[in-house]
């Protein structure tokens, strides 16, 4: 009777409890900006120094034009670079998959430079190219290639040995294997790899913005910063990571369709797309 | 010629052979291959120097432990491993480079998950291009074959080991190789369905005749499946005995515990005892 009980309460409480285990992350999020909401009303918290967060969203909509205008320059800048990433990644892939010598070049090579501060090396490629578009492209670039193509190269150095020697065996050409065999087993782990760099290219953006720039939410900061513009400060901050929500759910979804559920990426493993 | 039709001018193969009629001439000879030392990267154990001769349509197993060498002379066969002295030659011609004409089964079945069963086959079409929509009957009747019809268009993923062992196999025969070179597919499999693969692999072969090479550690399904034995020892590795298996086919799973298949499991037993491989 007991167990019964206890059965049926585990049913009566069983989606409640499913619903928490899938949008923790989101409900927990809603419950610390309640919180903070709730501390910057009771404390009477200075909005100069940390805005409420219904400040901060009445603070997006009235300076809408203002944070779009330069927002999307941002965007714009952070999307090419990740996309250029992800270009530069499918091509050390390829070398790889002609050259294991070159496959392990690579990789030594992305190991070497990711010891270097992307932070410190963006005022180079600012000098080099100037203002505009294209020194803050370069900069999101240069903070998420190494990410993209040091997993897109872990992926390919995990395949098993016996699949080249497979493939070897059928006398397929090198173009033939890339798109039969390679290339739809890398695309999974590229997308996933450009999903995960978004936060990088978008902090790409945003420091070369910072460094030097007159347009971009990272010059925006910094003017909200030397006016002492907190509200605008925590907007530009908002929406940066609005866009970077916005554009991981848009891969999600791509892989999503591309992929169903049969290839979903499974963090360091290859099995997922070889059995 | 579907798979009925092969099996019905394979049986007359076997019958010649079984008559004890001189076999036609040998599709392998390997004589004294050897392959340097251990690949730190493919984890290839060092092999020979070895010689051995399997001939047109026989199925020869090469046994031992891990680490004996027998994979690495699979691959110098199949031409993926350079021998670093000796000669290897198939249907007479030397192995220079891979192989293309044969089919090869791994002990991983490397099934690609975006494709359907029925895809991965035809795969083998694609990579030789070769027309796969001609192919696509004969692998449909592969995967028949080996009980797999019904799955032919479902995802991998949800195939059995044994099931997704069974696809890759099928993949290895579909353009009709005179050659089968096997490592372990019994490798990834319980007791119960490495002896349920190597009926179906028995029954693939027997349909259409092939010279087959399998490489494994397991006694029941070597003596089992092949005519001829190679016990090989532990490195370095050396071809300890051949033992001819003198058992009628088809040979059922029944007779796994049958006296004359027990009495050559227990003969490779005792060589391998001898050698220290088993305790």
């Amino acid at each position: 009777m007991a167990y019964a009980y206890r059965q049926g309460a585990h049913e009566r409480s069983g989606r409640p409890a499913a619903f928490g285990r899938r949008h923790a992350g989101l409900l927990a999020a809603i419950a610390a900006l309640c919180a903070w909401e709730a501390a910057g009303r009771v404390f009477g918290v200075p909005t100069d120094l940390l805005p409420t967060p219904s400040r901060i969203v009445m603070e997006i909509w009235r300076r809408r034009t203002l944070l779009w205008s330069n927002g999307y320059l941002t965007f714009l800048a952070a999307t090419v670079g990740l996309l250029l990433a992800g270009v530069t990644a499918l091509l050390v892939g390829c070398a790889g998959i002609l050259s294991a010598k070159i496959l392990a070049m690579a990789d030594r090579m992305t190991r070497g430079a990711a010891m270097i501060p992307a932070a410190a090396a963006a005022p180079i490629l600012l000098v080099w190219l100037g203002f505009g578009m294209s020194s803050r492209t370069a900069v999101a670039w240069s903070f998420s290639v190494l990410f993209v193509v040091h997993g897109v190269s872990a992926a390919l150095r995990r395949t098993p040995a016996e699949l080249a020697e497979w493939l070897r065996a059928t006398g397929a050409g090198a173009f033939l294997r890339i798109r039969k065999v390679y290339g739809p087993g890398l695309l999974p782990f590229l997308l996933r790899d450009l999903r995960r760099a978004l936060p990088l290219a978008a902090s790409g953006a945003l420091t070369a913005e910072v460094i030097a720039a007159d347009e971009g939410l990272g010059h925006l900061m910094v003017r909200g910063a030397a006016a002492g513009d907190v509200c605008l400060l925590f907007a530009a901050l908002c929406l940066a990571m609005l866009f970077v929500a916005a554009a991981a759910a848009v891969i999600r979804l791509m892989e999503k369709l591309a992929f169903g559920r049969s290839l979903a990426v499974l963090p360091g493993a290859h099995a997922s797309v070889l059995w | 010629m579907d798979l009925v039709e092969e099996r019905e001018s394979a049986s007359g193969v076997r019958a010649k052979r079984s008559g004890e009629a001189p076999l036609p001439g040998a599709a392998i000879i390997a004589d004294r291959v050897c392959c340097g030392g251990t690949d730190r990267r493919s984890g290839l154990a060092a092999a020979g120097p070895l010689s051995l001769e399997i001939r047109e349509c026989e199925f020869a197993a090469l046994v031992g432990p891990a680490g004996c060498g027998s994979s690495t002379l699979l691959r110098m066969i199949a031409g993926l491993v350079p021998a670093s002295s000796g000669d290897i030659r198939v249907h007479g011609a030397a192995v220079r480079r891979p192989l293309d004409k044969i089919g090869l089964v791994f002990s991983k079945p490397l099934l690609l998950g975006w494709r359907s069963v029925l895809g991965n086959v035809l795969l083998a079409a694609e990579l030789r291009r070769m027309d796969a929509r001609a192919y696509g009957a004969r692998a449909r009747r592969l995967l028949a074959a080996v009980g797999l019809a019904e799955a032919a268009d479902a995802q991998v993923r949800t195939l059995g080991p044994a099931d997704r062992m069974r696809t890759a196999l099928c993949r290895a025969l579909l353009h009709e190789p005179a050659l089968l070179v096997m490592d372990d597919p019994f490798a990834p499999l319980d007791a119960l369905a490495a002896e349920d693969l190597a009926a179906d692999i028995q029954r693939l072969w027997l349909a259409r005749p092939l010279t087959a090479v399998l490489a494994t550690s397991r006694i029941a399904e070597a003596v089992f499946l092949s005519d001829r034995v190679f016990v090989m020892s532990p490195a370095p590795c050396r071809i300890l005995q051949v033992i001819s298996i003198d058992l009628h086919r088809p040979r059922r799973l029944d007779e796994l515990t049958a006296p004359g298949h027990a009495e050559y499991c227990a003969r490779i037993r005792t060589l391998f005892r001898a050698h220290g491989v088993l305790s």
